[in-house]
């Protein structure tokens, strides 16, 4: 699903990612580790195309990433979900409309929308929540609809930058559970992060870098 | 596509009524700059009529030699009424002469001094194009040169006066309206900068959520048609009252026959949405390239 092939990107001529090659199959939840400033932000943006790649190649679902045309890029991303750590969620939207955002985007009829914002809503535990604003939400919370904002679109991929940095432990485990439910319909989840105690009980594989490279996959 | 269609409207409307403040500043300064331009259109349009039925009745007065005789001035007349710029003419034999001293003055030539000294000669209306002083100023040159004539004038001091007086008044309304209408779009623009710098978190969620460029430009677009059309709608209302003010307050005490230019209602919409759209745009591409 995303296959990194020597892939090199940089922003400046020593900082970025650097000769990185990684597969993560259909279905697969896996952590991206790494101290700060490892490059861990980097390789979620290159798979996002925020940033270009200098060299290498990198596939999702077999396309290559490098070879999209910038006007193309906006298509792309509608097949990837994004969660931030700082959630990133529209401040003066609700949390149905949040969720139905990027449905909106795509054109989705408003009676499909509905439906769907409605179902991820039950299932990340929301419903109760659904007519609130993000300003009276709880941290959790808010991840929560940050997640159900990705999963609405049913993506191939699901990216998530540090999605507990902000969260207390037992919130963080709860996100963590919701992105492994994710992986059972064939989504891939790549989770960058830099607690290890939070995911170790996990037994998941993991990708570790340090200052833009790879240490141990 | 209809769902995003509608979506987006939505969006455009909810953006404005968010927006309360600076879509109020910018509906209110599209209305100001409309309502000077529509006060400006109005001058124009009355000191137009004016200065055409005054320069209608531009002419050009050519007095013959005395020694000419009747045939020959009636033949000089018709060569002068044929040459470019003279509408039409009025041939003054010596008769026709004595008649008008006697309607200036209220005295008969004959009764004075015995017979009638005036001479023949002729007046000439000037046809649309050519009432200004530098092309009546030709055409006496002109007919000056001609065998025969004595005199050719016109009210030349007055005529230029005129003319630089419309000439100036134009020029200061179009300066001023230029400027008006930069200072409006300036104004537009930066009420959609500051609407699109409140929103820019918003916006890059967006695009990282796979919006397109135009996607996100839509509603900005939309929100500079609907401040358009409301400033439209105030200039409309300001005029209206300021119409009423002047009926009620004016035309009690001066009569000045006031020609109400057509079409004020379709300019104001027109010129409302073509500054929001200009400034909409200039605002979309300078601070969301």
């Amino acid at each position: 699903m995303i296959k990194f092939e020597n892939v090199t990107a940089t922003y400046t001529e020593n900082v970025g990612i650097f000769n990185l090659s990684f597969h993560i199959p259909k279905g697969e939840l896996v952590f991206l580790m790494g101290p700060t400033g490892a490059g861990k932000s980097t390789v979620l943006k290159t798979i996002y195309r925020d940033i270009s790649i200098s060299d290498g190649n990198l596939y999702i679902n077999g396309e290559d990433v490098g070879n999209i045309r910038r006007r193309h890029v906006p298509r792309f991303r509608r097949k990837i979900g994004m969660v931030f750590q700082d959630y990133r969620l529209v401040p003066d939207r609700t949390v149905f409309e949040n969720i139905a955002l990027p449905l909106q985007i795509e054109g989705v009829p408003k009676k499909e929308i509905k439906d769907k914002v409605n179902d991820i809503g039950e299932k990340v535990g929301l419903k109760k929540r659904i007519n609130n604003y993000p300003g009276q939400l709880s941290g959790g919370e808010k991840q929560r609809v940050s997640i159900a904002r990705a999963l609405v679109k049913n993506p191939l991929v699901i990216l998530a930058d540090e999605p507990t940095g902000n969260l207390d432990p037992n919130v963080s485990d709860e996100i963590l559970d919701l992105l492994e439910i994710a992986t059972d319909s064939g989504t891939a989840v790549l989770m960058s992060t830099h607690n290890f105690p939070l995911i170790q009980p996990r037994k998941k594989r993991f990708i570790e870098l340090n200052e833009g490279r790879l240490v141990t996959q | 596509m209809i769902s995003k269609l509608l979506f987006l409207l939505s969006e455009s409307f909810r953006a404005l009524f968010r927006a309360k403040l600076p879509a109020a500043i910018s509906s209110i300064t599209i209305a100001i700059a409309l309502v000077i331009f529509s006060l400006a259109y109005f001058s124009y349009v009355n000191l137009l009529g004016y200065s055409y039925k005054f320069k209608s009745k531009y002419r050009i007065e050519v007095f013959f030699h005395n020694d000419l005789a009747t045939d020959d001035a009636r033949e000089l007349f018709n060569t002068i009424l044929i040459s470019d710029g003279i509408e039409q003419g009025e041939f003054i034999d010596k008769e026709k002469a004595s008649e008008l001293f006697k309607s200036y003055f209220h005295e008969d030539i004959n009764e004075i001094i015995g017979e009638n000294p005036l001479p023949m000669g002729g007046r000439y209306d000037i046809a649309t194009d050519y009432r200004n002083s530098n092309k009546m100023r030709r055409m006496v040159r002109e007919i000056r040169r001609l065998e025969g004539v004595d005199v050719a004038s016109f009210q030349q001091g007055i005529i230029s006066r005129v003319d630089s007086i419309v000439e100036n008044i134009l020029g200061i309304s179009m300066v001023f309206g230029i400027a008006i209408f930069i200072i409006a779009v300036i104004l537009v623009s930066n009420t959609i900068r500051l609407i699109i710098h409140a929103k820019q978190e918003t916006i890059e969620t967006m695009h990282l959520l796979g919006a397109t460029n135009s996607f996100i430009r839509f509603p900005f677009v939309i929100e500079g048609i609907i401040q358009g059309v409301l400033g439209a709608g105030f200039s409309l209302l300001i005029l209206y009252l300021l119409r009423s003010l002047q009926s009620y307050l004016l035309e009690p005490l001066v009569n000045i026959p006031l020609v109400e230019p057509a079409n004020l209602i379709a300019y104001n919409f027109i010129f409302g949405l073509l500054l929001a759209l200009i400034g909409s745009y200039r605002g979309i591409s300078k601070y969301l390239p």
